[in-house]
């Protein structure tokens, strides 16, 4: 009792002190929270200031009520037509309306699907004779306040069951929500204070509903967040973890996406007679609609290298790159949108021979070290990437290179976002220069350290640049142990 | 990404002017799926000013290839710097596409 008798007082305090004009942010604030209501009631409130016989603006009791309705309905999680609801009864009960209603904005999509208006004791065909009358002669601000209606210019010389009425919007910061219409019968009826309170509800209502939605927006967003999260997780467990072993060469390998997915792959199969397939592409674009083609190649390379029963000899029973890339360029005909593409790189490399075969699909030239002559280059070779022409003259543009490999030897395959990862005033490019660079200074160390040297170079290069494409990067070296026994 | 137009009899010419990415794309891919570019015999690309092209960009002449191909229009590029013609040149569509020195050989082919 001795805290609403408080309200009543910094009720008076304000509305006398500011001359007329409500400090609304104030009330607010005050009634957002009835613990600093408390406190600010302890530092203002003095007793014998308040005598009960002067009580010419008062915030009732059930407008407090009303106010904090409107305020918690945010809190609780309910909806906009719920906030809207709680306006309505609560102006209708605060101003002792006749009749009301609510006309919400079809042009602002609201997070619930309601956009119908609410009516409190009129027929719509009511609302909308009135709703045209007004609008027919709008005023200031679409804020009007009138204590007889039969002197507004559209209804002078009718009658009408409504004599006081009050339009309000509900404006908020970026949207208008809608008007808000209260009516009584009598002319006359409606004070200054009324229309304060009314505004306070407005601007509360407006308050809650901009709430709700920025809270339903960020929900929204979180979702989306996780989505990715577990896209996320899913290419990852797409890229192979245990890299093959063995005693004739060594693997390392990088991969960095420059979003939560990414359109850069690689993976590794064993053959059999000691052979190693070892795929490298990078999808044109980047995000979720790369990333689903990433997977995609995937399952083409694991499905296409697949041992041919019917195949006459040894050597025929897994497709050669070449044949592989024609077989690939078929499948994905059917799933790439028209502008993307994908570039890749096949190489079956075998240890029996010492040699490998690889084919180049558009993909970035393969970088290698040769260790007899001493000497790093990049593998000339042409080939056309993935998905540009989608018919069978792709197998004209695609063709296998055949090399043989001396211990010592170093292969450095990698995509695109290394080669033109941006550094130094933004335009500059790593290069394939400067890559070549680093493994002629560094070929003749473990694959893992190569890899790690370049990175090193390669992070120092894009230093404070954000990546803007996905990154990998595979080493390769070439040893000369013998192969682990068969079996 | 700046793109101008400049027709003539049979020839259409486009002038790229700055960096082809995802962003700027579009504005190309605007002008080339226009219907009556299939009225030239041939479409010329200027590529003396184009500084940088992404895969988005090289999306963009990919996927009007056949269109053109199958209206019998030509297209030719000529004027490329050479950091351009070696993303045309790593994806194979040098060997696709028709890539000329100059103006002079572009207007003869």
């Amino acid at each position: 009792m001795a805290l609403l008798s408080g309200a009543l007082a910094v009720g008076n305090l304000l509305a006398d002190g500011s001359g007329g004009t409500t400090p609304w942010a104030i009330w607010l604030l005050l009634l957002a929270d009835l613990g600093t209501l408390a406190v600010l009631v302890k530092l203002f409130f003095r007793p014998s200031a308040a005598p009960a016989s002067a009580t010419p603006v008062t915030l009732r009791e059930s407008e407090m009520l009303s106010l904090q309705r409107l305020a918690q309905i945010v809190q609780r999680g309910q909806t906009s037509t719920e906030v809207y609801h709680v306006l309505l009864d609560s102006a209708v009960a605060t101003v002792r309306a006749d009749a009301a209603w609510i006309d919400l904005d079809p042009n602002h999509t609201g997070t619930d699907d309601t956009n119908a208006t609410q009516y409190y004791n009129i027929t719509p065909a009511q609302a909308d004779s009135l709703r045209a009358g007004l609008r027919a002669h709008p005023l200031v601000e679409g804020e009007y306040v009138t204590n007889d209606l039969n002197r507004h210019p559209s209804f002078v010389g009718t009658s009408q069951a409504f004599r006081s009425v009050i339009q309000l919007p509900l404006r908020g910061l970026h949207f208008s929500y809608g008007t808000l219409y209260l009516l009584k019968a009598e002319p006359g009826t409606f004070n200054r204070e009324d229309l304060s309170i009314l505004q306070t509800f407005t601007g509360q209502a407006v308050l809650s509903i901009e709430n709700l939605e920025l809270m339903q927006t960020s929900l929204a967003n979180q979702r989306t967040q996780e989505e990715l999260k577990i896209a996320s997780q899913v290419q990852d467990s797409l890229i192979p973890k245990n890299l093959p072993t063995d005693n004739w060469f060594e693997i390392s390998s990088h991969s960095l996406a420059a979003k939560e997915v990414g359109g850069d792959f690689y993976d590794f199969l064993h053959l059999p007679g000691r052979r190693l397939a070892v795929i490298i592409g990078d999808v044109s674009g980047k995000g979720v609609t790369a990333a689903f083609h990433m997977a995609q190649m995937k399952g083409i390379f694991h499905s296409l290298m697949q041992e041919n029963p019917l195949a006459k000899n040894e050597r025929d029973k897994f497709p050669v790159p070449s044949k592989f890339m024609a077989q690939a360029n078929a499948a994905l005909v059917h799933c790439l949108e028209k502008s993307s593409f994908i570039t890749s790189s096949l190489y079956i490399i075998d240890y029996e021979q010492g040699g490998f075969v690889f084919a180049r699909a558009g993909h970035c030239h393969t970088l290698y070290y040769h260790a007899l002559r001493e000497e790093v280059f990049y593998f000339d070779s042409t080939g056309l990437g993935l998905g540009i022409i989608r018919n069978e003259s792709y197998e004209k543009h695609i063709k296998n290179q055949f090399y043989d490999y001396s211990p010592g030897d170093v292969m450095v395959i990698y995509t695109d976002g290394i080669v033109e990862a941006r550094g130094g005033s933004g335009t500059d490019e790593y290069g394939e220069d400067r890559l070549k660079l680093r493994l002629e200074e560094s070929y003749f160390q473990e694959a893992e350290d190569i890899k790690n040297f370049i990175l090193a170079d390669l992070n120092g290069f894009t230093h404070g640049h954000p990546i803007h494409d996905d990154q990998t990067l595979l080493v390769i070296k070439f040893k000369s142990a013998q192969p682990l026994p068969l079996g | 990404m700046k793109v101008t137009a400049q027709p003539s009899a049979d020839t259409l010419t486009l002038l790229l002017d700055g960096e082809l990415d995802a962003s700027s794309a579009i504005v190309l891919d605007t002008e080339l799926a226009k219907p009556d570019i299939l009225n030239y015999r041939k479409v010329l690309i200027d590529c003396a000013k184009l500084s940088y092209i992404s895969s988005a960009g090289l999306g963009v002449f990919i996927s009007h290839l056949q269109r053109f191909q199958d209206a019998n229009v030509k297209l030719i590029f000529f004027n490329m710097q050479e950091k351009v013609f070696n993303v045309f040149e790593i994806l194979g569509l040098d060997a696709l596409m028709t890539i000329v020195p100059s103006v002079t050989e572009a207007e003869a082919a």
